[in-house]
């Protein structure tokens, strides 16, 4: 089972190599340039500035000299903020994305979990069916309208949790970010955990448990919740990808100072070797955390666990 | 006299249905005396399964239930969920049809033999296992201890079967309830499962229920039998004279479809023309007339009662066959 999951591991390197491609030309698609500002720089400073970063160099030997560096593990230097190289600029912000992104995903996971579980459990009463209306509309409502809504709910109305900032210890002023950051997650997992927490319990063996004459809370947690879970656990990998596009908007309105800020001062500045560069991380970040998934699926079934 | 281990009175089990209510067990009674055994014949969707999961109160949610189910001296309908846990498992056991899929694939074979000890005896895990062991033994499944640590996939559809009729047997209940036990099963292995169950039986003193489609599985293991058509009981007897002398055309028409070894060659099959009805829309009178070839008139209009016509022989014909 490693050696296979050591060839899906190497069957990312395509995925990644594609990514970086298409990202390096769009960008350069793009209209405009790193050091186009509201006053045009003085010509001979512009050249020397493009020639410094290769920038005057055909398109596709820029691509090659990147690709050349990435394979030594050089991102590069940023454009924008000089002196600071890509790989620094990451560094600095993935404590905080990760803290926000980890925090949402387990949030995600647990309450999401829970909720499909008890909803299921109560199939078609009222409390199903208010969580199911609601997860629609979680589903439905993006995270740039949710975090403004919760913001003014809970920080401006109710003055409970602070509107952004956020400090490296605190609890209270992550609380915002990562509910808005979870919602929708919640919101999807809830859906498939109730969807495959029904399926499961009208299988012959939870029947076969009944007539053992285990309690219910027994046969949910000893039999149901394993098989149940399965499903939710192969939508961890897109949840962690909603999660991460998600973080880009969350950073931004509650102004944290994480890498999805950095992304997106980057995307509008034409920073092309920071843009790249959390591309890539981002990319790496979600094929590592399926295949951690797929390691922990494999573990789950003991028919796989040996054969 | 006393009362016997199983007594079952005007059993229903219905279901709301768009085309009104789906009755699959109408008024259905039998008893069962301790350490006898009683076997339960009919086609598909005759009701057999449904009267096996009502008692043990476990007819889906939407179930009507009606009727009486008294077992060891008490009214088992209208128990609570608790009270119906204690009884499940531990004073009745149950084995279902198919094997493949009544194991929980994802826990070793000795977690959930165990459970059922350590949930109706307190038993520690230790000592649960070492009981499910000599139980794995009992049901002639060879190197029990390493085979507790195994997992269902590891297991043929004989020998899964025979780890549940050991799971539900753990506890030493005084009835055993087998619904098509070897039904999902091969031919070789469905002989060795019969001969396991009539040797338990035995051994143990079981009162055993055993419910099939199949008229010789039955009347190879059982003393006497109770054949159901579309909910109801329509003949009941001992085994030997209900093979050998059918007084219900039913059961004359399931005696005459099978297949026979003894039968001479060429013989063609004589199955039951047409099919059993829907439980939602039941023809009048007697649910059989529309496929009996000895249909009066009064048939259409009378539903016959299940009538002794014997020393424990019943029959619910308006014309039974001479006997
Ligand atoms: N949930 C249900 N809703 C409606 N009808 C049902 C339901 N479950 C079972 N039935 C009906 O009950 C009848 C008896 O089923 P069953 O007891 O499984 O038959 P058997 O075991 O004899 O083959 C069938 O006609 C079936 O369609
Ligand atoms: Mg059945």
């Amino acid at each position: 089972m490693l050696n296979h999951a050591f060839k899906r591991l190497l069957g990312a390197v395509p995925t990644l190599l594609l990514l970086i491609t298409l990202a390096f030309f769009l960008m350069r698609a793009a209209p405009g340039g790193p050091f186009d500002r509201e006053r045009a720089l003085p010509p001979q400073i512009e050249a020397a500035l493009q020639a410094d970063y290769h920038l005057d160099q055909p398109l596709w030997r820029q691509y090659l000299g990147y690709l050349g560096g990435l394979a030594h593990g050089d991102l590069g230097p940023s454009f924008q903020y000089t002196g600071f190289s890509v790989a620094e600029l990451i560094a600095s912000g993935a404590p905080v994305s990760f803290r926000l992104g980890a925090s949402a995903m387990i949030l995600a996971v647990l309450l999401g979990g829970l909720l499909g579980c008890l909803a299921a459990l109560r199939r078609n009463s009222a409390f199903d069916r208010a969580l199911m209306a609601l997860a629609m509309l979680g589903i439905s409502v993006p995270n740039y309208v949710v975090a403004p809504l919760l913001i003014l709910l809970f920080a401006i109305c109710l003055g409970w949790l602070p509107a952004g900032g956020w400090s490296s210890h605190g609890i209270g002023d992550a609380g915002l970010p990562v509910l808005a950051l979870a919602l929708p997650q919640i919101a999807v997992i809830a859906r498939l955990m109730r969807a495959s927490m029904i399926e499961t319990l009208s299988a012959n063996f939870i029947r076969t448990a009944r007539a053992k004459g285990l309690p219910m809370h027994l046969i949910v947690w000893r039999h149901a919740l394993r098989p149940a879970a399965l499903p939710v656990l192969s939508y961890l990998g897109p949840a962690a990808a909603g999660i991460v596009t998600g973080s880009v908007v969350i950073e931004q309105v509650f102004g944290i100072p994480g890498i999805g800020r950095y992304f997106v001062q980057a995307a509008l500045n034409r920073d092309y070797t920071l843009v790249l560069g959390v591309v890539i991380f981002y990319g790496a970040l979600i094929i590592l955390f399926n295949f951690l998934v797929d390691l922990l699926y494999g573990t789950l079934d003991p028919r796989m666990r040996l054969g | 006299m006393a009362e016997p281990l199983l007594q079952v009175r005007d059993l229903e089990v219905g279901f709301a249905t768009a085309q009104g209510e789906a009755r699959a067990v109408r008024g259905l009674g039998f008893e069962l005396e301790a350490g006898q055994t009683l076997g339960i014949v009919g086609e598909s969707g005759s009701g057999k399964s449904q009267t096996a999961l009502a008692l043990l109160g476990l007819q889906a949610r939407q179930a009507r239930i009606g009727g009486s189910v008294r077992f060891e001296g008490r009214e088992l309908l209208g128990l609570g969920e608790r009270e119906w846990n204690k009884v499940r498992g531990n004073r009745i056991g149950l084995v279902f049809q198919d094997p493949m899929t009544s194991l929980n694939p994802y826990l070793s074979i000795g977690a959930q033999m165990a459970e059922v000890l350590v949930q109706h005896r307190g038993l520690g895990q230790a000592a649960a296992l070492a009981e499910c062991a000599r139980m794995l033994d009992a049901v002639r499944i060879a190197d029990a201890a390493a085979r507790l640590r195994q997992y269902p996939h590891e297991f043929s559809g004989g020998m899964r079967q025979r780890v549940l009729i050991a799971s539900a047997l753990l506890c030493r209940p005084s009835l055993l309830i087998a619904d098509e036990p070897t039904t999902a099963l091969d031919v070789t292995v469905q002989a060795e499962i019969l001969a396991l169950l009539r040797q338990l039986q035995e051994d143990l003193g079981l009162a055993l229920l055993l419910i099939s489609h199949d008229l010789d599985v039955v009347a190879e293991v059982c003393e006497r039998v109770l054949v159901m058509y579309a909910g109801r009981a329509v003949e009941s007897g001992a085994a030997a004279r209900l093979l050998t002398a059918p007084r219900h055309p039913y059961t004359a028409g399931l005696l005459a479809s099978r297949p026979r070894l003894d039968a001479p060659l060429g013989e063609p099959l004589r199955p039951i023309p047409g099919q059993p009805p829907d439980p939602a829309r039941l023809p009048s009178g007697c649910a059989f007339r529309p496929r009996c070839p000895a249909a009066l008139p009064v048939c259409a209009s009378e539903v016959p009662a299940l009538r002794t016509l014997e020393a424990g022989r019943a029959c619910a014909c308006h014309a039974p066959l001479p006997g």
